[in-house]
């Protein structure tokens, strides 16, 4: 269940133009309390700003929703629904993949591909769901990590 | 002849000068506005748009820009882009878009 994880916050915004900017707000407050830096920050809100702008230019107009999950110190992870989302926000290793060029494509969803390491597309009753996520630390220092 | 066209996040300023100038936030909700703004002007003129007060792009906002840098070519003109910041010049590397417009001058990050 995520219920009450606090290192999961949820928004939901209405389907129209000016949410883009509200969403993009949402994401850097939350990122800005977990202590991101404003270069993560201001990609992340880039990423959001391009997955919910398909929504509302795409979705069925009813609602967007907006997950930034931190559960994993590892990574940073979002998620933009055209819709309630009917399911629950697991990450798992074998879950993430980079998505097929063939079922994301466009400018938008490139620049996302462009600024993320794994995303994933799901598709549950009947809405799409993009999840994607990128490491906390720049590669050279994953390195050190491991 | 100056006007302006806005919307709630960001608002276009066609300058004495004629120079759009652009406070806000170039996105889906500003893009349309943009747009607008630069159908107005005559297409056959080179088109300059200030971006000193533009701290957010995305691909709708850079999708008016190319909108706009193929019209100013296809009348042998060419748009400018002045003070381009960061979060600017970081989407059109992304996009390897940068050689659509002439980087007239940028400006340092907030």
């Amino acid at each position: 269940m995520t219920a009450g994880r606090i290192d999961l916050e949820r928004r939901a915004f209405a389907a129209v133009p000016a949410s883009a900017r509200a969403a993009r707000q949402f994401v850097g407050d939350v990122l800005r309390r977990r202590s991101a830096d404003q270069a993560l920050i201001s990609d992340y809100q880039l990423v959001v700003s391009e997955l919910a702008s398909n929504v509302i230019e795409h979705g069925d107009g009813s609602e967007m929703v907006v997950v930034v999950d931190s559960a994993d110190p590892q990574w940073w992870a979002v998620e933009v629904s055209d819709g309630p989302l009917v399911a629950p926000f697991e990450l798992t290793p074998d879950t993430w993949k980079v998505a097929d060029p063939r079922e994301f494509s466009g400018r938008g969803l490139g620049i996302v591909r462009e600024l993320m390491d794994d995303i994933v597309i799901g598709v549950v009753g009947g809405h799409v769901s993009v999840r994607c996520r990128r490491h906390r630390r720049p590669p050279h220092l994953q390195e050190a990590l491991t | 002849m100056t006007g302006s066209d806005q919307n709630d996040s960001m608002n276009v300023v066609l300058d004495a000068h004629g120079v759009l100038v652009v406070h806000g936030d170039i996105d889906i909700a500003g893009g349309p506005v943009l747009e607008a703004a630069i159908e107005a002007l005559a297409a056959d003129q080179p088109v300059v748009i200030d971006l000193a007060d533009v701290f957010f792009i995305d691909s709708s906002g850079l999708r008016r820009l190319l909108g706009a840098s193929r019209r100013a070519r296809l009348h042998g003109a060419e748009v400018t882009l002045r003070n381009v910041g960061a979060e600017v010049a970081r989407l059109l590397q992304i996009t390897a878009t940068t050689d659509q417009f002439t980087i007239e001058s940028t400006r340092a990050s907030s």
